[in-house]
């Protein structure tokens, strides 16, 4: 983020720690941990960041926008969660959560067909041979956590923990980067949490497609949960060709939009240089594994007047392999 | 002329006087609105919905009725006729009679009271006799001005010295029964006449029966289906059933030369196919029946509305005209007998029948017209020329509307857009002479503290018998914000308005919210206060407890208490957050650009240059003159030579208009007061500025290749090629002219308007100029509407034979013979003709397709360009400063494309003639840190206000160029559709801001217990 | 502990609804005293946040209104409100409040159709019984 705005890492520690009197700057930071993995002395400042959010007073710098609102929602209703689909095969060991797709396809807007991703999922996961659970939880809480909302992310874990106990799923699959990174790292759950790139990296999909593609990295799958390979073995083995963008895996530049923060001109700098990258590189569909990359990223290749044209596509990795697979 | 006056007397507060009355007080003129009746909005008022996209009538004319009442130029009086017009054109004595109203405008409230006090029950006009009024009453609920009266004639007291309650209930002290009528002289520089019509008494027609209860007129039907009518929207008969079987008789009062109404009354196909599908969606069971001599499904929309409704809704049309309406002496049943083609006599049951009756000129209008002493024409309306259809006999005499021929809404807003462009074109040189501006006192500052000011109105007992008022007061003064609080009996009485402005000044208050009636009608007075006592507008809010609280919960009176606390404390919460908001002016541009060198564009610009603007007129021809340089003649028999020509002189040499031929628009830029275009042609090449436009671009006769064997022989024509001919003399003893040909289809779908009217026109020429020659005319319906009805009835004196086909038996046509299915005998026909003359419709030019995403406006189903709204904005485009006029509209004949140049002239004036554009307050706006520029506001916005603007963001590394919205202000209306669709929360519709509504729901939730 | 009164919120716009709901007022149409109305100048202002808050503040149902279809007095404004409350009726299907939220055309001649719609509205809240998310206690 410092590439596009004025922002100390270093102030922001010292400030806190020795005055505890935050600033401002704090609700800059992406979260990316792109400054962790490169610092010498290893200082985690999303970790701090995450912490001191919580301290402080966010109404007004959270952008308080109908996705935040809904998961606060939910962590009040019995009844809520995030998905209607039918709970597939409510007896399997295996957990398939789809994440908020549902309200991303109500709420951004875009040309972007959210809940593809988990059909596709899901359709992959059958060519696995693998039949889910669906899970019927609520939002996970990624983004109260890195907004600062503490409260309501431990209110969601504590409600979704019992689910998931309540479930007998020994395998929770996600298809949503922050989904993972949050269910494996900030929960403390009974069952192995994975991301569905890492069950399909050997699998035979029985695909040749050729197709020209770049990956992008999300933060949460990337340096958060160290994960490079999976996805780009995974479209190596369904037969696409994988170009790296000049950033790729611990180097890649974050969407400039982590938990519905920090949208602006200023991030938007770095998608910009993000969709540039991948125009460099002339692949014909960039792929991600986060859902909110692809909104982000789709948002600003999708712009009504755009002042730059990007002919690829921009697709989930699910979403791309579940395509291949039915052209075959 | 020795003197002007800058000012204009309109006489008829109907939809057309109302459409001149804003265009010339918008324009710098003083404008009188003078209306008989107790309240403006005429017979639009009293429909439920319009055709043929059934909007709800009252919601799209009550604006309009506000925007009268507000407008600082016009000075309404209602009540009151015109009795005498002396002078000549800039300079008229128009002596009025203000009739005695017995309540005191200044000092009454509408509250009521003496409504319900009065004994007296009289016929409700307004529901044309369907229910009761009192004799104290306002006309309708949505009246203007709201101020009630007393019906002299039947007031007990005014007749019988008796009663004297509402003196006696009214609080204020309104009541006054000594008030007589007055007399008023007003000088002014010009005239307009918007009478309206009389809808045709059916009464004297007795065979119709009017006299049964179950046969009603078509207007009586009207205000039964309308939701505030006599039955709340549900159509009853006499025994308070609902009918199963609804027939209508067309032509009531139309079309019937025997009773002296030749003419067609042009609206009541329509509205009778309207009011049948409206009462089927209220019954989907119900059975509706149109028995008609034609449909005349002219209009925009109205061909494909009438297919809708006779193919999809399933009313049945019957092509009979039932002579009367039978009655069962015995059961009372009634019935109608009507011959069917070819098949004899049928008779069949209804339960209710409608009488579609027609539109007729007033008695009021004849009188007023003698008064004017302007001609009327035969049949009673006033008389006008084809090429200058407002102008009356006597100059500085206009009209518009149905006073001058039958006809629907949009022609009669243009119209009387086009008296207006006619009167101010006149008085061009007085605009701005006769108006004056208010002076208000200067804004105090309000600092940051809150201090607001809260009035319960008790409104006499309206409020006040139900909610706990005192109570009320108490509790707003424990509210956030709030340092003083009142009740007051009546808060809008001129006595209270100034306590109010006594309070804000005491207390320094700089926020105040006024608990009492519906902002709808009251927000402005109280603004006034605030402005008048040093306050923005913006810093007042009303507390509706009346219309949303007191009157519908009168049996509730502790709940209702509760409510109205509720409604308060959300006031309040609102209004704490308003900010002062105020208008911007910007300068313009006011130069016109005109495209289209058509009789309309030429119309358009001559309007417009006449007010001393400066036109840019660009055509793409080589010669001005457009369509009607193909055809030879009006339908007046005048030669179109003989007003094209004088009309292209005066074009190319006025002063303040430049002619570019053989050009084109080729690119556009900016908006409303600041048009950007690139002109092109042979030998031009020409960058223009300009404020305002006119899309004059027309249409173009279709070239019916492929129907009736059209290009397969040399003595099968088109209209157009027909009328050259005729100069020199047609040499064929049978014609035959085929309607519709290449229209009414599936690629086609709507009716021409014009081919009827023309085919007319020609066939008597034809016969004229040789008597013995055989004309046939195979139509599928005759839509001479209007006065020109009167054609089609010469042409069958003349001897033209007429045979109608349908659309699935269509005329066969060979080299020499033409053959068609008699509907009436039932046989086949087959003619031999020696020239077979096609009416083809027009169709719209390919340059449609390029100017209308240059301009940003949109084409509808048929290519034509489709205005802001098919009523009430015929001239318009939702985006500002963008106009239409003639055939670039829709199919129509001369005399409706002049009336329509000048409405759009007259339009596009009301913009040219401000010395700067002011926007409104309240308009939304984009903070540019936080758009992305996504451009999603672009895409909701119906109005074209955000704009995409190319800048540099600089980052601390990177440099990019990219785009961010920013509203127009002079263009946004500040509906505020965009914010919600922006992802980053970028725009703030401003007095209607997120923080502001949050706060509202927050003080709602404060009350859930 | 009477019957529960549900609490409704009411959006309405400007030009049709907020004028339907006046002449419900002017005829006298008596409804429940259960809905605050908040006035907007055209239903198409009305944000997904806006219905969530309120949600938030416990209200039991909510009622957005605006011109009927073709009638708005920004065009089409109406046109984006029926998309956008179509979404959020799906969302409190999620959330686990359906039949919360209800979107309804009123014209400023339907005064009847504000006063059923009112009622109506009532009725089905109280069937469904209170938001989960009203606070608790309280003597109603
Ligand atoms: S103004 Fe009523 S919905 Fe737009």
């Amino acid at each position: 983020m410092r590439r596009v705005v004025k922002t100390s890492p270093r102030n922001n520690i010292y400030q806190e720690n020795v005055y505890r009197t935050g600033t401002n700057d704090i609700w800059n930071c992406l979260t990316c941990n792109l400054c962790y993995d490169g610092c010498p002395q290893g200082v985690n400042y999303s970790e701090f960041i995450k912490e001191v959010r919580d301290k402080m007073d966010s109404s007004h710098e959270v952008h308080k926008g109908v996705f935040t609102t809904l998961s606060e929602l939910m962590s009040e209703l019995n009844e809520s969660r995030t998905s209607l689909n039918e709970t597939g095969n409510a007896d399997s060991k295996i957990g398939y959560y789809p994440g908020c797709l549902d309200f991303h396809d109500m709420f951004f807007n875009l040309d972007v067909d959210f809940k593809s991703i988990a059909d596709s999922s899901l359709k992959l996961l059958e060519h696995l041979d693998m039949n889910p659970r669906i899970m019927q939880m609520k939002c996970c809480g990624h983004d109260q956590l890195w907004q600062g909302d503490k409260e309501t992310f431990d209110k969601l874990k504590e409600q979704n923990t019992n689910l998931i106990k309540d479930s007998g799923i020994e395998t929770l699959v996600t298809s949503c980067a922050e989904c993972y990174r949050t269910l494996s790292q900030d929960y403390d759950l009974p069952v192995e949490v994975v991301h569905i790139s890492q069950l399909l990296k050997d699998a035979d999909l029985g695909v040749d497609s050729g197709v020209k593609v770049t990956y992008h990295d999300a933060c949460r799958l990337g340096r958060h949960m160290g994960e490079y390979d999976a996805p780009r073995n995974v479209l190596t083995g369904a037969g696409a060709e994988v170009t790296e963008m000049q950033h790729n895996k611990s180097e890649s530049w974050c969407c400039g939009v982590s938990s519905m923060m920090n949208c602006d001109d200023k991030s938007k700098a770095l998608r910009k240089a993000r969709l540039d990258e991948a125009k460099a590189t002339s692949a014909e569909v960039l792929i991600t594994t986060c859902p909110k990359c692809l909104a982000h990223l789709t948002c600003m290749k999708d712009e009504q007047e755009s002042t730059e044209q990007y002919d690829y596509d921009i697709k989930d990795l699910t979403v791309f392999l579940a395509e291949q697979m039915g052209e075959k | 002329m020795s003197k002007l006056v800058g000012a204009v007397a309109v006489a008829g507060g109907g939809v057309a006087g109302i459409q001149s009355a804003i265009d010339l007080a918008s324009s710098g003129l003083k404008v009188y609105l003078i209306e008989k009746g107790t309240s403006i909005g005429g017979k639009m008022a009293q429909l439920d919905k319009t055709f043929p996209t059934l909007d709800c009538s009252m919601c799209t004319l009550s604006p309009k009725l506000a925007e009268v009442a507000r407008h600082p130029n016009i000075e309404l009086l209602t009540y009151s006729e015109i009795v005498g017009i002396e002078g000549e054109a800039g300079d008229f004595t128009v002596k009025v009679k203000k009739k005695a109203r017995y309540v005191d405008p200044e000092k009454c409230t509408a509250c009521e009271l003496c409504i319900s006090k009065c004994p007296v029950k009289v016929p409700d006009e307004y529901n044309e006799g369907q229910g009761v009024r009192k004799a104290i009453y306002l006309a309708f609920p949505q009246a203007v001005p709201r101020v009630f009266t007393i019906d002299a004639e039947h007031c007990i007291y005014l007749t019988k010295g008796k009663c004297g309650n509402c003196a006696k209930v009214c609080e204020n002290d309104a009541i006054n029964y000594e008030d007589r009528d007055e007399e008023v002289e007003l000088n002014v520089g010009s005239v307009i006449l918007s009478p309206g019509f009389t809808p045709f008494d059916a009464s004297q027609l007795e065979q119709f029966r009017l006299d049964h209860p179950n046969v009603i007129t078509s207007l009586q039907f009207e205000r039964q289906l309308s939701s505030s009518g006599p039955f709340e929207g549900h159509v009853t008969l006499a025994d308070g059933s609902h009918p199963k079987r609804i027939a209508w008789i067309q032509c009531v009062g139309s079309r019937s030369p025997e009773i002296g109404r030749a003419n067609c009354s042009s609206v009541c196909c329509m509205y009778a196919t309207k009011e049948a599908m409206v009462a089927m969606e209220h019954d989907p069971g119900l059975e509706t029946t149109i028995f008609n001599i034609d449909v005349r499904a002219f209009g925009k929309g109205f061909e494909e509305f009438y297919q809708k409704a006779k193919n999809e809704k399933g009313i049945r049309f019957i092509r009979s005209r039932p002579s009367g309406v039978e009655v069962d002496p015995l059961t009372n049943q009634l019935s109608l007998k009507y011959e069917v083609e070819a098949n004899g006599i049928n008779q069949e049951e209804f339960d209710m029948v409608v009488l579609s009756i027609g539109l007729s000129p007033s008695e009021s209008s004849q009188q007023l017209a003698e008064i004017s002493n302007v001609e009327l024409d035969d049949l009673g309306f006033i008389k006008t020329e084809i090429d200058s259809p407002m102008e009356t006999s006597r100059p500085g005499i206009f009209v518009c509307g149905a006073v001058q021929a039958p006809k629907d809404i949009p022609d009669t807003v243009a119209d009387a857009s086009g008296a207006a462009s006619k009167a101010s074109s006149l008085l061009a040189s007085e605009r701005g002479t006769l108006i004056t501006d208010k002076e208000n006192p200067p804004e105090k500052a309000i600092g940051d503290e809150v201090r607001t000011g809260v009035v319960v109105c008790r409104c006499g007992i309206n409020i006040g018998s139900i909610v706990d008022v005192p109570a009320v007061v108490e509790y707003a003064k424990t509210l956030p914000g709030v340092v003083f609080a009142k009740e007051e009996v009546y808060a809008c009485s001129s006595d209270s308005l100034a306590g109010i402005s006594d309070l804000i000044k005491e207390h320094d208050l700089n926020r105040v919210v006024v608990a009492s009636c519906t902002p709808r009608t009251h927000e402005p007075l109280f603004q006034d206060t605030l402005i008048e006592a040093g306050l923005n507008p913006y810093l007042f809010e009303l507390a509706n407890i009346r219309e949303h609280c007191s009157w519908v919960h009168q049996n509730e009176k502790e709940k209702a208490t509760r409510k109205a606390r509720d409604i308060v404390r959300m006031s309040t919460a609102r209004v704490n957050l308003t900010q002062p908001l105020y208008t911007e002016k910007i300068q313009f541009d006011n130069d016109a650009l005109v495209l289209g060198g058509g009789i309309a564009g030429m119309t358009a610009a001559l309007d417009i240059a006449d007010k001393g603007f400066h036109v840019t007129l660009v055509e793409k021809e080589p010669e001005l003159g457009g369509l009607l340089r193909t055809y030879t003649r009006l339908q007046d028999g005048r030669r179109t030579s003989e007003v094209i020509e004088p009309l292209i002189q005066r074009v190319e040499s006025h002063d303040n208009i430049t002619v570019f031929k053989d050009t084109e628009l080729i690119e556009l830029e900016g908006s409303m007061g600041n048009f950007n275009g690139h002109l092109k042609g042979d030998n031009v090449d020409e960058e223009i500025g300009f404020g305002v436009a006119v899309i004059a671009t027309g249409a173009n006769e279709l070239i019916p290749d492929g129907y009736f064997s059209y290009g397969e022989y040399p003595n099968i024509v088109t209209q157009s090629q027909l009328e050259p001919m005729m100069d020199t003399g047609v040499d064929a003893k049978t014609v035959v002219f085929i309607q519709c040909a290449g229209g009414r289809n599936d690629e086609r779908p709507y009716c021409s308007r014009a081919c009827c009217t023309v085919a007319m026109k020609n066939a008597i020429l034809l016969k004229e100029s040789d008597p013995d020659r055989n004309v046939y005319v195979l139509y599928r319906d005759v839509r001479t509407f209007g006065k020109w009805e009167e054609l089609y009835t010469r042409a069958r004196e003349l001897g033209v034979v007429f045979m109608r086909y349908t659309d699935t038996l269509e005329p066969e046509v060979t080299d020499r013979t033409v053959s068609v299915i008699d509907h009436l005998l039932g046989v086949n026909f087959e003619i031999n003709y020696d020239l077979l003359v096609l009416s083809a419709p027009m169709v719209t030019p390919d340059t449609n397709e390029i100017l209308a995403p240059l301009f940003k406006v949109p084409l509808d189903a048929n290519r034509f360009f489709l205005e802001a709204h098919i009523k009430l904005k015929p001239v318009e485009f939702a985006t500002d400063g963008v106009f239409l006029c003639g055939t670039a509209q829709a199919p129509k004949l001369v005399d409706e494309a002049v009336s329509q140049a000048s409405a759009a002239a007259s339009r596009a004036c009301t913009i040219l003639t401000r010395d700067y554009l002011e926007t409104i307050g309240n308009v939304s706006v984009v903070d540019p840190e936080l758009c992305i520029g996504c451009g999603r506001c672009t895409l909701v916005c119906p109005f074209n206000a955000p704009e995409l603007k190319e800048i540099v963001v600089e980052t601390e590394e990177i440099i990019y160029t990219t785009k961010k919205s920013e509203i127009n202000p002079t263009i946004c209306k500040g509906c505020g559709s965009c914010a919600p669709e922006c992802p980053t929360s970028a725009i703030t519709p401003r007095h209607f801001t997120g923080p502001q509504i949050m706060a509202v729901i927050k003080a709602y939730g404060e009350g859930i217990q | 502990m009477s019957e529960f009164e549900p609490d409704i919120l009411t959006f309405c716009c400007n030009w049709c609804s907020y004028a339907g709901a006046d002449l419900a007022g002017v005829s006298r149409l008596q409804y429940p005293t259960n809905s605050r109305v908040v006035r907007v100048m055209c239903s198409s202002r009305i944000e997904p946040t806006f219905i969530l808050e309120a949600l938030r503040e416990g209200t039991d149902g909510i009622l957005v209104t605006g011109c009927h279809i073709g009638d708005c007095h920004y065009i089409e404004g109406n046109v984006h409100t029926d998309e956008r409350m179509k979404e959020m009726v799906d969302a409190l299907e999620h959330l686990g409040l359906a039949g919360r939220l209800h979107l309804e055309w009123v014209s400023a001649a339907e005064g009847k159709k504000f006063q059923e719609t009112i009622t109506e509205f009532v009725e089905k809240i109280r069937t469904l019984g209170p938001s989960p998310l009203k606070h608790k206690g309280g003597e109603e």
